[in-house]
């Protein structure tokens, strides 16, 4: 399956990534009124002084699936993407995949009183995640594992000239 | 388009003639505007959103969920309201410089020190009355008395009103903006002020920051613009109705041809002085190969000699573009010479005027470009020499022309009928308002709308405020444009009789008997005043207040700071104020508030930001309507 | 292959599926004593609020078991199980006269979950109290709730909690009685109780720690209102109430084991494979006791994750795929109390010399973190109303990974597992 590599010697930490997730996710263009309410699915963590891209790696067993209490969180068989989403309604906010999750990558969200854990959907609704369209430096990418073997193999060549 | 992130609906324009052109500078390798947008993207949401402070070295500070304050403390509307308020400043700033430019001209004139002349003796009488000045005195002296009291005028205190804004607001206005307390003070204090409060850890309260940038709007209003055009038709002469040509395609291949690109016209009005009667230039010129010496129209510079055609801009050789077209003309490999002042010159446009014989030369000692040699800093006593020698640059450039790259001349244009302003709108409607205010109220013209300012690639060139006037002529609103949205509408033909088969049946049917276009081109970007004042009469002849008026503004493709001020003045003046690209304030909760809601309360003004502008022109229909109904008509 | 599973829970339709993955033609017959599809037997408080249909309790879509070929024996409850026969008796309560019905397995698993505490306190059952385990017991708690005005609760724990604020919800007025002095003591320590107590206050739920019951009786003080019940507490108050709910606590569900078959301690004794003591026989979730990885020791670990985990595991083996889970955190319970997220895990009150605590506490920003270091390694935290990394420390708890280097770091805002991982 496609997914969301990282190559953390690129981010910059300008944090495009997080701000195109939330928007697109809320539906809405401005920042603004959804900064507080929609969280981002993709997280730039410091180590030290360097930021590091970290998002869901839809893992082949996804530890929130196991946890999940309503069946809402899911690894669809033919995209390989992990998404309480694929369920509308199912998802009842219990955070036992928050619980889970060995990466720390699902959030809680509370709008009007109805709760959802949020999570990187590798913007299935959507042509393509919306992150990699904001990342001006490269850092994230969204590719086949092997297809990003190679490219991690030529982006060492390039670096070693 | 190998960096292209999106299918975004940028990098075309909306002239046929910009397309080509853009096809030949992708064959010629030159890098445009249009490519170096792409290469930009994506942009950075912190800085769009205007939630990305750097004022102090504990920064940059950026608004995030994890980080709802700066490391001061600063909230996203802190940064944003300051950040916007020195957007603004450079705006009033540049306005600023304009004014003075305009009092030293006029004072050089008075004292016979130029080739320009007192043109227009009753507004000079009229406006230094106005004043308190002694206006049974000659008229060079009493220029002098004028020119001395503006100049105290932009330097004085913040304390002080400006005598402008008490004389000639609609009283209303002056009662909103008293109880506000912003009615401001001389505009060069204002801005030592307002650049104060704006520094890290001053001025913090994004309200009061606000104010103060409504504060400055009002000095930009009626010292940046009034009063600049004031001194600019007294020496140049008030704009008259006049025929002449816009678009790439009034490139003479035959001709030395010199471009007049930038804001102020003075250097380029010496030019066309020496063009019509230097008959040793002349000479040279053919000696040169070419059949004589043309000077076109760039941006607004163009705009003020294409109102003027019958004084000034005698001999002006037509219209080629705005900002976004500037690479494009030089690119033609037509222009021997460009003569740049002030601001909207490009670093870009160097790029293009490399790969040709181009000679770019700065009129404007504030006006420097990597690359660029020539300086001739426009000094009035000074610029009939300057314009010998500028002609003579262009004809030595002319005889290299076509060595390096070829000369393409898209072969479009289009007429254009210019020149309105109260004066020669009052000439069209027999000496008064009232035959504009009776087809008003009967809904024949359903209201105005002010479509101004800049163009901006966000939306493609030119498209947004094109489709948007369009869209308010089918909903039979008279539209009136100034700055680089009129070269736009120019090319596009919206300035002929021509195109009022696009208005609405009622709005054709009376531009039609009037003999007016319908869209109305009050000239450059600073003509926005002229807008002003002409809203002022038609409210004061109502008995009404501005934001009464069935009016509203709109830059669709606002792209710097003068436009920052000029649209906050439409805000304070009481005006719908559509802005095109959503200005740097939408991360900031209470500013945008302020902005889009709450300044209706306070000043009957507000900012709508709707991108679409089929929907945009929904929204200025209904709030023509709203207004019209209230006044009852 | 015959898989028999008992237990339509987690554990059961973990295993259910796992065994169908795994091998597609064999086998799999689920029995339950239930007569609804799998649901979730965590979100039965969050019923009792109301407005929940049930389609959204099912855990798995409508052609689960045809989809995955699983034969579901709904309403049959298991008698015993012959292990020498290797076969499962249950009735039948499909057919009027409650059929006996013989199953017979391959391998099988027990997958029967819990079953609450009755307490033994004088004058329970002639109060008629509920008790919340089935979706059946949420139903009757519901119908008898739209006719009640006060509810007493006893047992604050988890459950007790929940069941106290979904009733609130529906505007009853509720008290909840415990002896411990504080709420939900094993999962949180004094400040996290507090902040909790104060938001079941808030709620207007009216909360009685310290003192136990000591009866229970009908109203017969009132005779006004016979219609009502009450319970005497140890301080001697008589709490009155028109709707009882014991949540006490649970205990694995085996009755119907005959003792001395199958070796059972606190629960069934498994080992990492999640073999029984008899052949071909697996257990797997709340009927069983596992390792706990804080402790070491083996209890009873009934939690959600853990069972679907455990069925995993034991399915795999079943299908002859070796696999042997290590250890899995006995206490780790996430939940949500008026607006407050809660996850706590492992030993959340450990003190002495050798034991590390770090805590930030937050109070305006409601937010209260506390993670236990023991001997290099995390044995408990309490995450409070920021719980976005809780995963990550429950990692570090889950693979006894040390962390002395880390420590101080454990709490920053900025922690995430980027800084522990090595590369990804």
């Amino acid at each position: 399956m496609k997914r969301i590599f990282v190559i953390k010697e690129k981010c910059t930490a300008c944090l495009n990534c997080v701000v195109a997730c939330q928007k697109s996710h809320a539906g809405s263009d401005f920042y603004a009124p959804i900064r507080d309410i929609e969280p981002g699915r993709i997280y730039i963590q410091a180590v030290g002084a360097s930021p590091v891209p970290l998002v869901c790696m839809h893992c082949e067993e996804p530890a929130c699936v196991k946890a999940c209490i309503t069946g809402a969180m899911r690894k669809d068989p033919d995209s390989g993407i992990v998404s309480n989403e694929f369920t509308p309604g199912k998802c009842v906010g219990c955070w036992m995949c928050v619980m889970a999750c060995p990466y720390g990558v699902i959030s809680p969200k509370a709008e009007h009183g109805k709760k959802m854990a949020i999570k990187c959907d590798l913007c299935m609704k959507r042509n393509g995640p919306a992150c990699i369209e904001s990342c001006p430096t490269g850092a994230i990418v969204y590719m086949e594992e092997a297809e990003f073997a190679d490219y991690k193999q030529c982006l060492a060549a390039v670096n070693s000239i | 388009m190998p960096n292209c992130y999106g299918d975004c609906t940028t990098c075309t324009s909306s002239h046929a003639s910009i397309q080509e052109m853009y096809l030949q500078t992708k064959e010629l390798g030159i890098e445009t505007t249009f490519d170096r947008y792409r290469n930009q993207l994506p942009q950075c949401g912190f800085g769009t959103e205007g939630v990305c402070c750097q004022l102090c070295s504990h920064g940059p500070c950026r608004i995030t969920p994890k980080a709802p304050r700066a490391i001061c403390g600063a909230t996203a509307d802190t940064i944003a309201a300051r950040n916007l308020l020195r957007l603004e400043a450079h705006g009033l700033s540049a306005y600023c410089h304009q004014l003075e430019e305009a009092i030293h001209t006029l004072k050089a004139t008075a004292q016979g020190k130029t080739p320009y002349a007192i043109r227009e003796e009753g507004k000079l009488r009229e406006i230094a009355g106005l004043v308190g000045l002694d206006d049974s005195k000659e008229k060079n002296a009493l220029a002098l008395d004028l020119a001395e009291v503006l100049t105290h005028e932009l330097r004085k205190g913040t304390e002080e009103p400006l005598a402008l804004v008490e004389l000639l607001a609609p009283k209303a206005r002056l009662q909103k903006w008293s109880g506000l307390g912003i009615i401001p003070g001389g505009p060069l204090s204002e801005l030592r002020d307002a650049l104060t409060m704006a520094m890290s850890n001053i001025n913090t309260d994004p309200v009061s920051l606000l104010l103060t940038a409504m504060r400055l709007s009002i000095a930009t209003g009626y010292m940046g613009l009034v009063a600049t055009i004031t001194l600019q038709d007294i020496i140049l002469g008030n704009p008259q109705i006049g025929k002449t040509r816009a678009d790439l395609g009034v490139l003479d291949l035959e001709t030395v041809n010199i471009v007049a690109h930038g804001h102020v016209p003075y250097v380029a009005v010496a030019v066309l002085q020496e063009i019509a009667g230097n008959e040793t230039l002349l000479e040279k010129a053919r000696k040169a190969g070419a059949s004589g010496i043309k000077l076109y129209g760039s941006m607004d510079t163009g705009q003020e000699l294409l109102q003027r055609l019958g004084t000034a801009g005698q001999g002006f050789g037509g219209q080629l573009g705005n900002w976004l077209t500037q690479e494009l003309m030089v690119a033609t490999g037509a222009v021997d010479l460009v003569m740049m002042d002030l601001n909207c010159s490009i670093p870009g446009m160097k790029l293009a005027a490399d790969k040709f014989h181009t000679r770019l030369v700065s009129v404007s000692h504030v006006l420097r470009m990597e690359g660029v040699t020539d300086n001739l800093d426009y000094k009035p006593e000074k610029v009939k020499e300057q314009a010998v020698q500028l002609i003579e640059m262009a004809i030595e450039a002319y005889q290299n022309r076509g060595k390096v790259n070829p000369v393409h001349i898209p072969p479009h244009q289009s007429e254009v009928i210019a020149g309105v302003g109260v004066e020669s709108l009052l000439n069209i409607l027999g000496g008064s308002l009232n035959p504009l205010l009776e087809v008003i109220k009967s809904g024949q013209i359903k209201g105005i709308a002010a479509v101004v300012g800049c163009t901006n690639n966000r939306n493609g060139h030119d498209s947004a405020s094109l489709t948007l006037i369009k869209e308010l002529l089918k909903r039979d609103i008279l539209v009136i444009t100034a700055g680089c949205v009129s070269s736009g509408a120019q090319i596009e033909g919206l300035q002929t009789l021509e195109a009022n088969s696009l208005a609405g049946d009622k709005l054709q049917s009376i531009c039609t008997a009037l003999g007016i276009p319908p869209v109305l081109n009050f000239g450059s970007c600073i003509d926005i005043g002229r807008i002003g004042i002409a809203v002022t009469a038609i409210a004061n002849t109502l008995g009404v207040d501005t934001s009464d008026l069935p009016v509203a503004a709109s830059a669709p493709e606002y792209l710097e700071q003068k436009a920052v001020a000029d649209g906050i003045f439409a805000v304070a003046f009481g005006l719908l104020t559509h802005l095109g690209p959503v200005p740097p304030v939408a991360g900031a909760p209470l500013v945008t508030k302020i902005l889009t809601c709450d300044a209706e309360d306070l000043t009957g003004g507000k900012v709508s930001v709707e991108q679409d502008m089929v929907k945009a022109a929904d929204i200025i229909e209904a709030h023509i309507q709203a207004k019209r109904e209230k006044l009852g008509i | 292959m015959n898989h028999v599973i008992i237990g339509n829970g987690a554990a059961g339709i973990a295993a259910a599926e796992t065994i169908r993955k795994l091998d597609n033609s064999g086998e799999i017959t689920i029995i339950t004593a239930e007569r609804y599809p799998a649901y979730s037997k965590c979100l039965l408080s969050d019923y009792l609020a109301g407005g929940y249909s049930d389609d959204l309790l099912y855990f798995r879509d409508k052609d689960f078991y045809s989809r995955n070929k699983i034969q579901i024996r709904f309403k049959h409850t298991v008698k015993d199980i012959d292990f020498s026969r290797k076969i499962v008796i249950a009735t039948d309560l499909n057919h009027p006269g409650n059929q006996e019905t013989e199953i017979s397995y391959e391998r099988l698993l027990i997958a029967t979950g819990s079953k609450p505490v009755v307490p033994p306190i004088k004058g329970y059952r002639q109060v008629n109290p509920y008790y919340l385990n089935t979706l059946d017991d949420a139903k009757r708690i519901m119908k008898a709730a739209a006719q009640a005005r006060d509810v007493l609760i006893i047992g604050a724990g988890f459950v007790g909690l929940e069941v106290a604020f979904n009733l609130r919800k529906r505007g009853l007025k509720v008290t909840l009685v415990d002896k411990a002095a504080r709420i939900l003591p094993a999962q949180l320590d004094e400040t996290a109780a507090s902040i909790i107590t104060k938001a079941l206050e808030a709620e207007g739920i009216r909360v009685c720690l310290g003192s136990g019951v000591t009866e229970a009786v009908p109203n017969r003080r009132l005779p006004w209102r016979s219609d009502t019940k009450g319970v005497i507490l140890e301080n001697g108050d008589f709490i009155s109430a028109d709707l009882l709910v014991i949540a006490v606590g649970s205990v694995p569900n085996l009755d119907f084991i005959t003792p001395g078959t199958l070796r059972v301690n606190c629960g069934i004794v498994v080992n990492q494979q999640l073999m029984t003591s008899v052949a071909d026989v697996y257990a797997a979730g709340d009927v069983i006791e596992f390792i706990d990885a804080v402790t070491g020791e083996t209890g009873p670990a009934p939690i959600w994750p853990n069972a679907v985990l455990e069925g995993e595991y034991a399915a795999y083996n079943m299908a002859g795929i070796r696999r042997e889970l290590d250890y899995l955190i006995a206490m780790q319970n996430a939940a949500e109390f008026r607006e407050i997220p809660l996850i706590s895990m492992g030993l959340v009150n450990a003190s002495g010399p050798d034991v590390e605590t770090f805590i930030e506490y937050r109070p305006a920003g409601g937010i209260y973190r506390k993670i236990i270091i023991k001997d290099n390694r995390i044995i408990g935290m309490i995450f409070l109303g920021d719980v976005c990394q809780s995963g990550v420390i429950g990692e570090l708890m889950r693979k006894r990974i040390p962390v002395t280097a880390i420590k101080d770091k454990l709490l920053n805002l900025n922690f995430g597992y980027s800084q522990i991982a090595n590369d990804f």
